[in-house]
């Protein structure tokens, strides 16, 4: 298996085509990400049809039945893989409540460190989130008011209204996406030393 | 070695009669794609691969025009409509990055086996071919791969 590591912001997937690898069709495109409420996971996906016939979909996409997410693609192994799963369309009517995206990032010191306006995924096969883009706020001056970076834990909580992380995170704010990917390793492992 | 785009549209001739019965209009493969299956030799018109008997530089030559047939199956059909056509087909790796298009496939003519792919970032080897559809041909993700440029 090769070693690849890719790190996407969860707004690129949208649009991209949902292909079936044993077939080679394209069988939906992703309409929406769905995350979930109880942590920062992405659960699926929504989905329209492909075409100038295209329109949402009943069916969904589970990440469990993700085969992989590339650079143009996300492959699943059979058609089989979009279904109506009961589950994920429960996950999908609760996230409509509560979106992580515009959630304020509040430290465990009781700082705001900013909003969140997207989430980075982290893919080597399947795909893991592993930080949040945010709109930097009056506490990452000079970086207030753009856009960076943040990595999160293993596990953090997020309520729908805020996401904590962290005071520590505020030191592995990177600029860059690519830079995420180092950061996320460094943030994680300064938290297991010092946990 | 032969490259398809040299067959297409070589005439086929009948061993039997020395008639002529068509010309080749594409390459029907298997699933997943290792060697060809049949020829399409008219507009609705196929020939099985084990009822050629060569596939020269100027004709392709078959047993009989009997065994001349009719599409069999809901994927032969598609085919038939081009929806399984090589040239031009994007490609895309199991992993899900776009590793160009199609430009040649290379067959071997003794026995109808695929060699290699050609693509517009290189040659895939027949082994990685996974499966041809209408939206592109998924192949094996490679280690070299991973060094295509971002988009």
């Amino acid at each position: 298996m090769s070693t690849r590591r890719l790190l996407l912001r969860a707004s690129d997937l949208i649009g991209r085509p949902v292909v079936t690898i044993d077939e080679g069709e394209d069988v939906a495109e992703v309409k929406d990400v769905v995350y979930g409420t109880a942590d920062a996971a992405v659960l699926g996906f929504t989905l329209n049809r492909r075409g100038f016939l295209g329109g949402p979909m009943r069916q969904v996409l589970a990440w469990a039945d993700v085969a992989a997410v590339g650079r143009h693609a996300v492959m699943i192994a059979t058609a089989g893989a979009v279904t109506e799963n009961d589950d994920l369309l429960h996950d999908v009517r609760a996230s409509r409540r509560r979106n992580v995206l515009g959630s304020d990032v509040i430290s465990d010191a009781g700082q705001r460190l900013g909003k969140v306006t997207d989430v980075v995924v982290m893919v080597e096969k399947r795909p893991e989130v592993v930080g949040y883009e945010i709109t930097g706020g009056d506490l990452l001056t000079p970086r207030a008011g753009t856009r960076v970076f943040v990595p999160v834990p293993d596990t953090l909580a997020v309520s729908g209204e805020a996401l904590m992380v962290p005071a520590a995170v505020g030191d592995f704010v990177t600029d860059d996406l690519d830079g995420l990917g180092a950061a996320v390793q460094r943030f994680r492992q300064h938290l297991r030393t010092t946990s | 070695m032969r490259q398809l785009s040299e067959t297409v549209g070589t005439k086929v001739m009948s061993s039997a009669s020395a008639q002529r019965v068509g010309t080749v209009q594409r390459a029907l493969t298997d699933v997943p794609p290792r060697r060809i299956v049949a020829l399409q030799v008219g507009r609705d018109e196929l020939v099985d691969w084990e009822a050629i008997v060569g596939v020269g530089p100027d004709a392709v030559v078959i047993e009989d025009e009997r065994r001349v047939r009719a599409a069999a199956d809901a994927r032969e059909e598609r085919a038939l409509a081009g929806e399984l056509d090589w040239k031009g087909k994007r490609v895309l790796s199991d992993l899900g990055d776009e590793l160009g298009t199609v430009t040649e496939v290379e067959f071997d003519e003794a026995d109808g086996s695929l060699h290699a792919v050609d693509t517009t970032t290189g040659p895939v080897a027949a082994e990685r071919l996974h499966a041809l559809g209408s939206y592109c041909l998924v192949v094996r993700h490679s280690a070299g791969d991973g060094n295509l440029p971002q988009q």
